[in-house]
């Protein structure tokens, strides 16, 4: 294996921050990373020296589907879609510069398992009972062996491992039931399939833990193995293909060939739209605004096509020229429209338009306020580009000096000047210089995504700046150089291996991760940088299969 | 393939409560008379802070003018401090902090159990715990503590309902069984085969979440909990609260179905700028009094005993459109920030507001028409805790060295006036609710505990 040097372990800054300020130990936080007044070797990492590798333990265990993976997972156990709107099932929460999939942060409530109960029941009213009687059971006589017949094979679709003998008892009774209702082995099945659908087999991703040595790592077993290669290239339950391979103990063998075969499959590009989704926050873009799906759909059209039609490098994605566009997005961008639909333009000519950054969309969906979304702009590329993080300023001491040098908006002047007075706080200057010079890039673009080059108050707009971060120092007078500048950092090429793996782990990653990212990510780089080449490496590396022992 | 496009169930409930017709279900409301005021508890938040100043000069002043018609029914409880230190987030800490008196372990989660949910299952596990809560889309950092006031632990929030529609199908589409006698024999039927599931289901919770089960302590608690939930789920359709005070109900009209986080749109706020009012509250007035107006006719009717409302968020950056003709072009936490003794920039403004909002929900539960069975209004014998995240006693609004809170109810066990309590903490206000309830002496981080306050007769 590839060993490139270690990664740098942004994550571990941000949850040692984190430890700090839960501590109660406020305005040490410099926005360097380092803790003021610190010892730079309490770093953990460096306690069995700087060569020492460390281990991942592996993704978050006992995690419930979130709300895209129980919907993914019913179609394809069931075959039926599932419209999680109309159950009223709740959207899980984000976590801070993460992803709704945190293990931490899968809240559950009362609505969510009405929603669950419900959908159990209009899924399987829905589903084809007759075909999955006749793929699973082989006699349908009331009888025990008949019911033994099909939990065992419906069991292993649901539960994504065999079922057990309690398991065996505990669902002949419903078969029973439906037999007093007058009802034959299809009611009963049902009702079986009914029941699993709000078991905990089916609706958390559970492992045993069990081992001597707590914080150990043991080896999961083939069907766990399935589950975890089908949640990440699917972000959905495994199909009947993969559990055949776990049972008959072929899996592992054929890590790869089924990587490829999950990857060749449409539910592999809804995984992929749903990861874009949270990654670069296009949920936060309501239903209702105008042209947000238009421009949802731009965005995920450019990266399917550099990773599913070129399987390009996934860099490319920044400093893209061409984009597919309906014609009302076409001429909210000032182009000709061509037709109705959605058609390629090229953007060569267009100077303010290149890669995914300038998308209406993700200057939309990262305007949390119009009259500071330089601020929200910035730490989104330091957040989700450079995977970088700085303090929130709610601290009592920030607060006052927010309140001491705050600029109104109404004083007519640009974000650029306003803000410029403000960084004159030496208590603000400290992490707003990490990411204001990030987010004038985009002074050009209004909270909508549109183009313009002078604010309300006339204020002309020139849009350069500097970037010292990472990789890059440079000056940039547009933003083609801010973006061909980030497309071509190593530092946020390693933050899109990073976000994957977080994803792909459910959890935030800590300093034990460090190794496994630089593995992944050198992998990456050797495999020409595309997405299914990530995929691919985070699916194979070893670290991939280990699951955390615990009391 | 097939899809699912029913909107097939009411919230907060399964199947079997379809097409209940509502007299019905209202008769069952009423039959319940057991001449006895029940235990209620509601605590009503209200989002981004109250300054020292706004209410120093009690009920005189401007800002919380509003509730001085009530002030003969309210403790005004001053000078309280969170023991959150210098912190980052007081937002979400101060919030998190409300109805609980625990610190926040993480943005995503309660440190502990709020006092409606402990009142909750202490009385009336059975019945509808009715939390509404009224806020915008929260962009930056996890909603779940700035949102959710109601939760029965950590990683547990209770749900809550924002729209109209929701708070009148919880209250009066889908609460009460059926009557078996009025069903036909398939629903019957299907009635015994949902109770069959979940009898199941929670047979292999139990299992998974015993010693017995393979998986480790932190994911059997997961299960646990689940198992709870399911549980509740069963019991719903079972169970009736016995304590219903003895009034008849009529269920009213449904109301509009409006949702608090609507978009303004052209025609709603004009001249606005679309994405950013596309995060909501184009509609806050109508959807505040809606859901009041429906929160009083569930405790009059005695659907709901305990739960929550909530009127904005903490840190919520949004202007509130109504007040856009005086001049308030900023949200409350964006007004907050800046907001000095000495300069009003129309943060006061804002809270006025709030406290408008306040009272319009007060109002309602003292509404002497419909009387509880001692003769006094719901508003007398139930205890409301009404507060916010942030308090100051001096500039700038992001602080907790300076909390107000507002009591009112208990049946005349909480004394009105302006009660002074410079240093004490919140947790000695809720262990005194919670003693007052008869729920124990202790309630929260017993850490920070000072004595009970003495409010209580």
């Amino acid at each position: 294996m590839h060993r490139p040097r270690p990664f740098r372990g942004h994550a571990f800054a941000l949850g040692l921050l984190q430890a700090i300020a839960m501590l109660g130990v406020p305005n040490l936080i410099a926005c360097d990373g380092q803790i003021a007044g610190g010892d730079s070797s309490t770093d953990p990492r460096d306690l069995a020296g700087p060569d020492a590798r460390k281990v991942s333990l592996g993704p978050a265990v006992g995690r419930r589907l979130n709300r895209e993976e129980y919907v993914n997972s019913v179609e394809v156990v069931l075959g039926v879609t599932v419209d999680a709107d109309d159950y009223d099932l709740p959207r899980d929460e984000r976590v801070p510069q993460g992803f709704r999939n945190s293990s931490l942060d899968l809240l559950l409530s009362p609505a969510r398992v009405n929603a669950y109960d419900a959908i159990a029941n209009d899924a399987v009213t829905q589903a084809d009972v007759a075909g999955l009687v006749s793929r699973y059971s082989s006699c349908t006589e009331m009888r025990d062996d008949c019911y033994d017949g099909f939990v065992n094979g419906v069991g292993v679709l649901l539960f994504r491992r065999p079922v057990t003998d309690a398991d065996r008892e505990l669902y002949s009774r419903l078969f029973t039931v439906a037999q007093e209702e007058g009802e034959g082995f299809q009611a009963g099945a049902a009702l079986v399939m009914r029941a699993m659908l709000q078991s905990p087999r089916f609706l958390y991703r559970l492992e045993s833990q069990a081992g001597s040595n707590t914080g150990d790592a043991r080896q999961v077993d083939s069907f766990e193995l399935a589950t975890r290669l089908s949640f990440l290239v699917w972000n959905a339950a495994p199909d009947q293909a993969l559990l055949d391979l776990a049972a008959s103990g072929e899996l592992n063998a054929n890590i790869e060939a089924q990587v490829e075969r999950l990857l060749a499959h449409p539910r592999a590009r809804r995984a992929f739209r749903q990861y874009i989704e949270q990654w670069l926050y296009l949920d936060a873009i309501p239903d209702s605004f105008e042209l947000g799906a238009d421009m949802k759909e731009e965005t995920y059209r450019l990266f399917e096509r550099l990773v599913w039609e070129e399987d390009a490098d996934f860099m490319l994605a920044f400093t893209e020229k061409s984009a597919e566009l309906s014609g009302e997005l076409a001429s909210f961008y000032g182009l000709t429209p061509a037709e109705n639909g959605f058609t390629s333009y090229d953007l060569g000519a267009v100077s303010e338009r290149i890669g995914f950054l300038t998308n209406a969309s993700v200057l939309a969906a990262r305007t949390i306020n119009p009259s500071s979304s330089m601020i929200d702009r910035g730490l989104f590329v330091l957040n989700d580009l450079f995977c970088e993080s700085v303090a929130a300023p709610d601290t009592p001491e920030l607060q006052d000096a927010i309140a001491e040098v705050a600029v109104p908006e109404t004083s007519g002047l640009s974000q650029r000047e306003r803000f410029a007075i403000q960084s004159e706080e030496a208590l603000c200057l400290g992490c707003h210089a990490r990411f204001d010079p990030l987010g004038l890039a985009f002074e050009q673009y209004g909270s909508a995504g549109q183009y313009i080059t002078e604010d309300e108050f006339g204020n002309s707009l020139p849009g350069g700046g500097r970037v010292e971060l990472g990789d890059l120092s440079f000056d940039y007078s547009n933003v083609e150089e801010f973006a061909t500048a980030l497309g071509g950092s190593e530092a946020v090429a390693r933050c899109a291996v990073e976000k994957s793996v977080q994803h792909a782990y459910g959890r935030t990653l800590g300093s034990n991760d460090a190794d496994l990212l630089s593995e992944v990510y050198a992998d990456f780089v050797e495999s020409g940088r595309s997405y299914s080449a990530l995929i691919r490496a985070i699916a194979t590396h070893p670290e991939f299969q280990l699951v955390e022992v615990a009391p | 393939m097939s899809k699912l496009t029913r909107r097939h169930f009411i919230h907060g409930a399964g199947s079997v409560a379809i097409g209940l017709p509502l007299a019905a279900t209202m008769t069952r409301f009423a039959a319940a008379a057991p001449g006895v005021t029940p235990p209620r508890y509601i605590s009503l938040f209200f989002g981004n802070g109250m300054p020292k100043k706004f209410v120093q000069n009690g009920y005189s002043g401007n800002v919380i003018a509003p509730l001085a018609p009530f002030q003969s029914k309210l403790a005004m409880i001053r000078g309280l401090q969170l023991n959150e230190g210098g912190g980052a987030a007081l937002h979400y800490k101060g919030t998190a902090r409300f109805g609980k008196g625990m610190p926040a372990p993480s943005e995503s989660t309660a440190g502990g159990e709020s006092l409606d949910s402990k009142a909750h299952q202490t009385y009336a596990p059975g019945s509808l715990l009715l939390n509404v809560n009224m806020h915008t889309h929260v962009t930056g950092g996890n909603p779940a503590t700035r949102w959710f006031h109601s939760w029965r632990g950590v990683n547990q929030p209770n749900d809550e309902l924002l729209r109209p529609l929701d708070v009148f199908d919880a209250i009066f589409g889908s609460f009460m069984p059926p009557d078996p006698g009025d069903l036909s024999l398939e629903e019957r039927r299907d009635i015994r085969y949902r109770n069959s599931v979940l009898d199941s289901v929670v047979e292999q919770y139990q299992e998974l979440s015993s010693e017995r089960s393979p998986y480790s302590v932190g994911v059997r608690a997961l299960i646990a909990d689940h198992l709870d939930l399911v549980r509740s789920l069963e019991r719903r359709s079972l169970e009736i609260d016995e304590m219903m005070p003895p009034v008849s109900c009529d269920a009213p009209a449904a109301p509009p179905d409006l949702n608090p986080s609507q978009a303004c749109t052209a025609a709603l706020c004009p001249g606005d700028d679309s994405f950013y009012y596309g995060s909501g509250g184009a509609n806050w007035n109508e959807v505040w009094e809606l859901n009041s107006d429906l929160y009083a006719m569930a405790l009059r009717c005695g659907v709901t005993r305990f739960g929550t409302m909530g009127c904005s968020g903490g840190g919520d950056r949004y202007p509130i459109p109504e007040l856009r003709a005086q001049g308030i072009e900023e949200s409350p936490h964006i007004l907050a920030h800046p907001w000095t003794r000495a300069n009003e920039n129309g943060f006061d403004i804002c809270v006025r507001w709030l406290m408008d909002k306040v009272a319009y929900f007060l109002a309602g539960l003292d509404d002497p028409d419909w009387p509880d069975p001692d003769g006094g209004t719901v508003l007398d014998n139930t205890v409301v805790l009404i507060g916010t995240e942030l308090g100051t006693a001096n500039d700038n609004q992001h602080h907790v060295d300076y909390m107000t809170y507002w009591l009112a109810g208990g049946g005349g066990r909480i004394q009105n006036g302006i009660f002074d309590y410079d240093g004490r903490s919140d947790v000695d206000l809720y262990s005194t609710i919670s003693r007052a309830m008869s729920m124990g002496d202790e309630f929260g981080d017993m850490g920070d505990f000072n004595g009970h306050l003495d409010l209580v007769r």
